[in-house]
């Protein structure tokens, strides 16, 4: 008889060799041992009717699942809407220990509902309004709680700052953090972040292509591979085309993407990935059409008066390499480096009315179309080198979960203009001409006649230091305290005028309380700070320069509750977004040399969220909110916007989506989404005419149907079922309408 | 079957039941012991009806009635009410035995039940003690069981056991068995490593119809050999 000697280690003898305890994943949770199903409700109702069940009810959820080593979990958001884990607060986290707003838009979401890009993707979360860019910004322009969070996109933990339209194809999910987030963020982040998720490899062969063709010519082909190289490494290639027309006679989109991800180790100690992406695409860019009498143009959903010359041509390339340590006591260490580089072309036409109109019906056909031209480019190139870790430790015999990081940033981003030739009288001759409302579609192509103006250049250097941590005070209760330090410095090169300096320090800071009187239930308060650094978009002038960041602070309390055995998660809260020190221009006070930090503006909100499977056929996602965004302060210059309702602040968003199995192969889906009116950012103000524009409120519907029969799946999605006419992203200038009436078929096959 | 079940207790709720440990009326172990065993137990042991017996029970149980493991592995019709023990100074051992087969349930019912499965809940953490293993001699060999505090070993009660003299420290841990409703110890193992591969499948590949009919299969084992 041999005997082995286990010491202080835990034996893990025979058959417990197999298995692993699982943290808790969604994946699991849905799935139980079959033992556990047939004896569960069997269980010694002879020993706990005898020992009076005290508190034997409490924590009955969130089993501790089981899971058998060497399955490498696929990425659970292909499962199930629900998440219970996030890395929205840097490290992996249980979606209860933030204490802040978090939606996480999962893959199996975006699947169900096609959505392709991450705007739309982000129709589905609440709070979130879309700006429709002029020239100066393109890409992806999204307002959290009526905050810019055109720089607070990331990828993967990094920032994801360049301009351009990003793409769902290698995206596992969608978190968006909301509410101020310098603390572990750096710059930017008053209404929150959106992190981006990339497809991880995973240890199993399982590859999977889809083929949709829709009305409106779309045609989309994605292929995910999945490859199991070795015993513990995988590689997994994603790769994307779409090419598709829009419903409006003219935009269209062709684009391609590509992601191949190898990573080693897998599970072990020392995890290795090193990966590249790519996307690019030459799209016939859609800006939209001019505000009539403060509202948009409905008749124009499915008229455009662009040209056939123009284009927007984007692309975005990066290289990473990260390296996962983890601890023998449960700790990660991961470090990454990522070389990127990003191009933007745009020459793109606006459509205006030549004159002041009263109204919609005063359109008729030989009303006079005006075109501008929207012309930009540039290219960027950002070097990240960050480090997050994640630990716990017993110090003094309290409970400590430790996170902490840094990271070491370059970006340099070049911008383009263009010019015209002039006329006689020095003004630029626009080579896009006149057009009328009764000629639609696509004129032939505009002679190019732009001379690329010289570039002006911003360097800037980021060192990002933080540490949080999170105390357990009480068997019940835990405590936040996180504190950041940035040293952002940027350098600006003008193509008129010297160059420009400025180094900003900012200490960030993030406060909270959970209390978490059983494993299902999650109750805390939170307050964090954010900064935005005139230079964080990349730009200065002789006034932002010397202006020190704008500071703002989110209040927050909310709840977050696990039912049904964990399989359904609600949450809601309420909030306060203050942005207290807004740059504004004051001619009488501010001078030609600065701005002044007096103007201020809040969003008070509450809101609700659900994701889960209430009942094993049906999983439903949404939520609810309600904001109410106030400018509270203004210089001199925009003194007509205190106390107006802020720009890009629908009073409600909402959505919900709900699915249901109704035999083991088929599935339908239903859902809607919307927001209510809502004014454009700077537009809070009424303008020349007395008119303040407001986009109505709209609610649209979306279906459903799908069959799956083994490895292959047939899905009909129908968006915009009542054909609702809307405006999805609004600007000053112009409103762009939303999807109208479409339906789009998916062939899937799994081998 | 020899199956170490993670984490059955947090860190938290150990901490809670040594607290009331720490207070407890220990009383001399023989007490449950059978007559051969009683000549080779040597530790303390918590008396099976006091009020603070029964509180830890409660708090025991809510523990096991969160883990799937322990289900789906001891396969459970019965479990009899935990007991507790301290093994330190002088009473530090309990020398090689075979648990009872057959044990009176302490609630005036007068029901018994039969112990397939043992149970050793650790609530000690292994730095805490010198010496204090759990050494189990099954039909693969002998096996040498020091576990974390709120992780859990169960074996067959068929075995012989021993718990190897404490030399320094306290080791607390919680002890109680289980009835199965699959007698055999070989056809529970056969059972859970069924249950544990169809769960891997279910996660990699979903309700396949080939996973669907291996889940009857389960089933009809579970109906074949079980007794409820």
């Amino acid at each position: 008889m041999t005997r082995r000697k286990t010491s202080s280690r835990p034996a893990r003898p025979q058959a417990a060799a197999t298995t692993a305890p699982a943290r808790k994943s969604s994946t699991a949770a849905v799935l139980a041992p079959l033992g556990a199903l047939a004896a569960g409700f069997g269980f010694a109702g002879l020993a706990l009717a005898q020992s009076a069940e005290p508190a034997a009810t409490a924590g009955e959820r969130n089993l501790p699942e089981v899971r058998v080593k060497g399955s490498t979990p696929r990425s659970p958001g292909k499962e199930a809407y629900q998440a219970t884990t996030t890395t929205a607060g840097k490290g992996k986290q249980q979606l209860r220990d933030i204490p802040q707003s978090v939606t996480v838009v999962n893959e199996k979401l975006m699947d169900d509902k096609n959505y392709d890009t991450l705007k739309s993707a982000m129709h589905t979360v609440t709070g979130i309004a879309f700006e429709a860019g002029e020239g100066g910004t393109i890409g992806d322009l999204i307002r959290i709680r009526g905050f810019s969070a055109r720089g607070d996109i990331f990828q993967d933990g990094m920032r994801d700052i360049a301009q351009y339209n990003r793409d769902t194809f290698n995206q596992d999910r969608i978190e968006v953090l909301r509410g101020s987030a310098s603390m572990l963020y750096g710059r930017g982040s008053t209404g929150g972040i959106i992190n981006q998720v990339s497809k991880q490899p995973f240890l199993l062969n399982e590859h999977s292509v889809e083929f949709t063709a829709g009305t409106d010519d779309y045609y989309r082909l994605t292929g995910d591979f999945n490859l199991k190289t070795g015993e513990d490494a995988a590689l997994r290639v994603n790769v994307m085309k779409t090419d598709a027309k829009s419903f409006r006679n003219g935009p269209e989109t062709d684009r391609q993407g590509i992601a191949p991800t190898y990573r080693w180790g897998i599970g072990t100690a020392d995890e290795f990935s090193v990966g590249f992406y790519h996307l690019s695409y030459d799209d016939v860019p859609d800006f939209g059409i001019a505000w009539v009498n403060g509202r948009p143009v409905e008749r124009a959903a499915e008229r455009w008066y662009g040209f056939e010359s123009d284009y927007q041509k984007d692309s975005a390339n990066y290289g990473f390499a990260s390296w996962l340590h983890r601890f023998a006591d449960g700790g990660e260490i991961r470090t990454t480096y990522r070389d990127g580089r990003y191009k933007r072309d745009l020459w793109a036409s606006t459509a205006r009315f030549a004159g002041t109109l009263s109204s919609e019906d005063a359109i008729t056909d030989s009303t006079v179309i005006t075109r501008g031209n929207q012309t930009r480019g540039g290219k960027d190139r950002h070097r990240f080198l960050q480090t997050d870790y994640t630990g716990k430790a017993d110090w003094f015999g309290v409970k400590h979960e430790l996170l902490a990081g840094g990271e070491y940033t370059r970006e340099d981003s070049s911008t383009y203009s263009y010019t015209f030739p002039l006329d006689g009288a020095g003004r630029a001759i626009n080579p896009k001409g006149n057009t009328t409302w009764g000629r639609p579609g696509p004129s032939a192509a505009a002679a190019d006649t732009r001379t690329r103006a010289p570039s002006n250049r911003f360097t800037s250097d980021t060192l990002g230091l933080y540490v949080q941590d999170m105390v357990q005070i009480a068997p019940q209760w835990k405590l936040i305290v996180g504190l950041r330090y940035d040293h952002f410095s940027g350098d600006y090169e003008r193509s008129n005028g010297g160059p420009l300096s400025r180094t900003d320090k900012m200490w960030s800071h993030r406060f909270g309380a959970l209390y978490q009187p059983d494993l299902s239930s999650s109750y805390y308060v939170s307050y964090g700070t954010s900064f935005n650094a005139s230079g964080d978009l990349y730009q200065y002038d002789a006034r932002t320069v010397n202006t020190p960041p704008e500071k703002s602070r989110n209040f927050e309390v909310g709840a977050k509750w696990d039912l049904y055995d964990g399989n359904l998660s609600l949450r809601t809260a309420v909030f306060r977004t203050e942005k207290y020190n807004e740059r504004n221009t004051d001619a009488a006070e501010a001078g030609p040399n600065n701005f002044l930090l007096n103007a201020k503006r809040h969003t008070d909100g509450i809101e609700f969220e659900a994701a889960g499977r209430p009942l094993p056929e049906l999983e439903i996602f949404g939520g609810v909110a309600y904001m109410r965004g106030n400018i509270d302060k203004a210089g001199q210059n925009n003194a007509r916007a205190v106390g107006k309702d802020s720009g890009l602040t629908p009073r409600w968003t909402g959505n919900v989506w709900a699915t249901y199995r109704l035999t083991p192969k088929w599935r339908v889906g239903i859902g809607a989404d919307g927001m209510s009116d809502r004014v454009p950012a700077s537009g809070e103000a009424p303008n020349a005419q007395g008119i303040v524009n407001r986009a109505p409120g709209y609610v649209k519907a979306d279906a459903m149907v799908e069959y799956s029969g083994g490895p292959y799946t047939v899905k009909l999605n129908l968006l915009n079922l009542t054909d609702k006419i809307y405006a999805d992203g609004i600007y000053r200038g112009h409103t762009v309408p939303g999807q109208t009436r479409a339906a789009q078929l998916t062939l899937a096959a799994k081998f | 079957m020899l199956l170490n079940l993670p984490e059955v207790l947090t860190r938290d709720e150990v901490r809670q039941l040594r607290e009331v440990l720490a207070q407890a009326p220990w009383d001399d172990g023989r007490v449950t012991a059978g007559s051969q065993s009683a000549q080779v137990k040597n530790n303390r042991q918590l008396p099976q009806d006091h009020p603070v017996t029964r509180q830890l029970q409660g708090q025991v149980l809510q523990g096991l009635k969160r883990s799937k493991l322990f289900f789906t592995a001891a396969l459970p019709r019965h479990v009899f009410p935990p007991l507790f023990n301290r093994y330190a100074g002088e009473a530090n051992a309990f020398g090689n035995h075979i648990d009872n087969a057959v044990r009176f349930l302490h609630d005036g019912s007068g029901e018994r039940m039969r112990t397939d499965v043992s149970c050793t809940l650790f609530l000690s953490d292994p730095e805490d003690y010198d010496g204090g293993e759990l050494i189990i001699e099954d039909t693969f060999g002998t096996q040498s069981v020091k576990l974390p505090a709120g992780d859990m070993v169960i074996y067959p009660s068929s075995s012989v056991h021993r718990v190897e003299p404490v030399t320094r420290g306290a080791r607390l841990a919680s002890f109680f068995w289980v009835q199965s409703m699959v007698r055999s110890d070989e056809q529970r193992r056969l059972l859970f490593d069924l249950d544990m591969s169809l769960l891997k499948l279910r996660e990699e590949h979903g309700d396949t119809p080939a996973v669907v009919r291996l889940t009857g299969t389960y089933h009809n084992l579970l109906r074949m050999w079980s007794d409820v």
